[in-house]
């Protein structure tokens, strides 16, 4: 049979394929919608950390209220680090403030800025004598810090005296596109002032989680700024250990109490070392119980779709019982029955793909303006579609199987 | 007639158990879904601290106006200098303002052996107590000689008095902070607002974070107390310095102004103006932000205190009611569409359109409201799912008798409009064509 006249039945009987029509455009709506979110919240937890697996161990803050001090001085560190190093198996350690997962329970929210410009880009700020090598990461272009780049004072110093950074590959991206960003000059936060002294690029590494990654857009979790700082007068101190795969457990067993004696703490087990993977499935647990909930919903959505849409179309191919019996009598074969209820589904629920993408993209516009919802790929209304089409057809087919079973005979009796 | 209508719709429920069961479950994830969003996001909305924060007001600038001053991405433009804090509170047309910022200290008690607790209190100028109408226990807050006279004394809540000193009667005892001795002389009940708008600046929480000491500011700083941080400071100097009492070249101060009526307001809020634009014209504030007053609540939406994803889960919510509402509606249409001979009976009969249109929707609202009773446990779990989040307002995820009022309420709304299409269809149906087709 020829589609027009297959759209010409539909056309009369509008009702059903209206109901029909509005349960896709909304389904799509919120079907992309809360993909995008869902993969928005996943995105971290399913992101290469970008530090070499099985290696890293790290401390939860060490407050120097624990050795009856008030500030730890540089010297403590340095004591510190060499105790750690000395430990077998270890291959690099920093001590650092700001730390990825929020180590050191403290977060450097910073908003590079790129110098004479309102480029800007959401970054985390990893400060630490040594923190690129011991979290492993590889220098893609310039040069590791110099010794005199080294800021030493409290975490204040950090943001008036640092004149050299490096930066994560993802976020030299976003604040010089595709200029090298070695040797362009950033400020760490927006300035009013633009001779406000500005910070110059040294390195670009490779990319690394930030700190909190919860809910930020998929494109800003691995913007991070590493920051050349050697803690002094500060009355926190946290530490990063690199060691081999094989030694790594071993070394965590030794950690807190060569810690624990290098700096003169003489409570036991108040140092806490944490695997980096174990601190990292914690962090993000809040992102993984989000998407279960937009996976509910989404599933809910799929479902909701197909039954509804199996009910709709099981009324229709009842009603219309006796006018396929008619059909069947005068010569249809089932196939051409069947096929018939498919495409009808096809068009309908084609047409209300169509109607939901408009409609789609406007309220994610809306989204995007109110909320931090990125922006749906084409992929995801593709993908949405595609689906929309497949739960129809999926739903019509009992509808149509049971369509295409008529016998002729039902044209001639009263329905 | 109700009840013939309850019964024939009845008698289609028992027919066909499996379509209806679907049209029930439906509406009741829908329901269930849209009554967990609402839940959280009315603990999270409101006055922060009912019967007193609605009279609030937040003095809001942007006082540092010099090209050096860090610039602040964390919240509106809001903190003071300690001496244009002192001037206003002290000259602004109102009868109760304190100006504050919040602190973490570590107190302890001359008999302490653990070496004290690290709390959160407010450095303040002015009348901090009067100002969150917090209630006296015992004794009294402090002077304006004792303030002037940086008098060390303090006033701590229950709470605190009980951590340090085992009991509440504690007025006259002294407090060691830093080394330095404060006596307390007054005890103020505990209160923790439903969400914070105190010093939002230095606190990321959600839900309102208890203040349990209050020092008033000269004393403060005279002891070598600063706020937590010191806020956005001129000359290169960093906004995160801890604790410190450098605060010369810094703002830091917050400055909240108790007003009991609108015409005091207006009078509150001329008088801030040309304050600021005073000052704007002496170059001290930047002269792009006006002076404007801001109340409790609407400071808290304005520097996104609860964060936007309440928001966006509850709209999620409603568009997924929404998919059940429109879906519910289709299988409805073709449940009632299945029965159309047994209307056009009826209606040649005699039985006019509206009480056809009323026997359906009355037929949905009953569905409805079966769909609101199985909703309720379906809200139960979502909350324990919110619960399950690690997100600081998890514990406010619960279920209130209040609650399931609303519940009903929704249920029956989203029955009777789920109803109103597929029953204005049946009562457009022609008597006589549909005898004539049976």
């Amino acid at each position: 049979m020829a589609g027009s006249i297959m759209l010409k039945t539909l056309r009369r009987n509008g009702f059903m394929p209206l109901l029909v029509m509005a349960q896709v455009i909304f389904a799509l709506v919120v079907l992309v919608n809360v993909g995008t979110l869902l993969r928005q919240q996943l995105a971290p937890v399913l992101a290469d950390s970008g530090v070499p697996p099985g290696q890293i161990l790290m401390t939860k803050s060490i407050s120097a209220d624990l050795a009856s001090r008030s500030l730890w001085k540089a010297s403590d560190v340095k004591t510190a680090e060499h105790a750690v190093k000395s430990i077998p198996g270890v291959q690099a350690v920093s001590v650092g403030a700001g730390l990825p997962m929020m180590a050191s329970g403290l977060w450097m929210h910073l908003l590079p800025t790129v110098v004479g410009s309102h480029i800007e880009a959401d970054a985390d700020g990893f400060a630490g004598d040594d923190v690129a090598n011991a979290l492993g990461l590889r220098l893609l272009a310039g040069s590791q810090f110099s010794p005199d780049q080294l800021v030493r004072g409290g975490l204040d110093k950090v943001f008036s005296d640092t004149r050299a950074v490096m930066l994560t590959q993802s976020l030299a991206r976003q604040l010089f596109a595709h200029q090298s960003a070695v040797g362009k000059r950033i400020w760490l936060l927006p300035k009013k002032d633009p001779n406000a002294p500005a910070l110059r690029v040294v390195g670009v590494v490779s990319n690394t989680l930030r700190g909190a990654v919860v809910g930020h857009g998929t494109h800003k979790t691995y913007n991070a700024v590493i920051l050349p700082y050697q803690l002094d007068d500060f009355p926190q101190v946290a530490m990063i250990v690199r060691a081999t795969p094989q030694r790594r457990d071993a070394v965590a067993k030794q950690l807190p109490g060569v810690l624990e004696s290098a700096l003169g703490i003489d409570k036991p087990g108040s140092i806490k070392v944490m695997r980096y993977e174990d601190l990292r499935e914690h962090t993000l647990h809040g992102n993984k119980v989000a998407a279960l909930l937009l996976a509910v919903v989404l599933l809910m959505v799929g479902v909701v779709v197909i039954l509804g849409i199996t009910g709709l179309s099981g009324f229709w191919v009842q009603k219309r019982i006796r006018d396929i019996g008619v059909r069947r009598a005068l010569g249809a074969r089932r196939g051409d029955i069947l096929r018939q209820y498919q495409f009808e589904n096809l068009a309908v629920v084609g047409a209300g793909a169509v109607i939901g993408v408009v409609l789609g993209l406007l309220v994610s516009v809306w989204l995007q303006t109110h909320f931090e919802l990125a922006k749906p790929s084409w992929l995801a209304w593709g993908l949405g579609v595609l689906l929309m089409l497949l739960f129809g057809q999926l739903a019509v087919l009992g509808p149509a199987l049971r369509a295409s079973r008529v016998p002729p005979v039902v044209a001639t009796r009263a329905v | 007639m109700l009840t013939y209508y309850l019964s024939l719709a009845w008698q289609r429920a028992i027919k066909g158990p499996w379509i209806t069961g679907l049209i029930v479950l439906t509406m009741a994830v829908g329901i269930a879904a849209c009554m967990t969003a609402l839940t959280v996001s009315r603990a999270l909305s409101g006055e922060p601290l009912p019967g007193v924060s609605e009279h609030l007001y937040i003095a809001s600038v942007d006082a540092c106006a010099d090209p050096t001053c860090s610039s602040s991405n964390r919240s509106k433009p809001s903190l003071l200098g300690l001496d244009d804090a002192r001037e206003v509170v002290d000259k602004a047309p109102v009868r109760v303002a304190a100006a504050v910022a919040q602190a973490q200290v570590t107190l302890s008690t001359s008999d302490d052996q653990r070496g004290g607790v690290s709390e959160r209190g407010l450095i303040a100028y002015g009348r901090p107590l009067a100002l969150l109408g917090l209630p006296m226990r015992l004794g009294r807050g402090w002077t304006a000689a004792e303030e002037a006279s940086a008098a060390p004394v303090m006033v701590i809540d229950v709470w605190l008095a009980r951590q340090l000193f085992g009991q509440a009667d504690v007025l006259g005892r002294t407090v060691t902070i830093g080394g330095h001795g404060f006596r307390v002389i007054g005890v103020s009940a505990p209160r923790t607002p439903r969400i914070q708008f105190l010093d939002v600046a230095r606190n990321n929480d959600i839900t309102g974070v208890a203040q349990h000491f209050y020092l008033p500011v000269t004393a403060a700083l005279a002891a070598g107390i600063g706020p937590t941080d010191s806020g956005i400071c001129a000359g290169g100097t960093s906004r995160k310095t801890f604790g410190s009492t450098m605060l010369a070249h810094c703002v830091w101060l917050n400055v909240w102004a108790r007003v009991p009526d609108v015409s005091a307001r207006d009078r509150y809020a001329r008088w801030w103006r040309a304050f600021v634009i005073d000052h704007q014209h002496d170059g001290r504030y930047d002269n792009k932000t006006p002076g404007r007053l801001y109340r409790a609540s609407r400071w808290t939406k304005l520097n996104n205190v609860v964060p936007p994803q309440v928001g966006m889960n509850t709209l999620i919510a409603f568009g997924l009611l929404a998919l059940c509402m429109i879906n519910v509606a289709g299988l409805l249409a073709a449940r009632f569409l299945r029965r159309q001979g047994d209307i056009g009976v009826r209606r040649a009969l005699g039985a006019p359109r509206q009480s056809i249109f009323a026997q359906h929707v009355i037929e949905s609202l009953g569905l409805g409201l079966i769909a609101g009773l199985l909703g309720w446990p379906l809200t139960w779990l979502g909350l324990w799912i919110v619960r399950m989040q690690p997100v600081g307002y998890a514990d406010r995820a619960h279920m209130h008798p209040a609650t399931f009022a609303w519940l009903l309420g929704m249920a029956a709304l989203v029955g009777v409009t789920v109803g109103i299409m597929p029953a204005w269809r049946m009562c457009l149906l022609s008597p006589a064509l549909q005898i004539k087709r049976t």
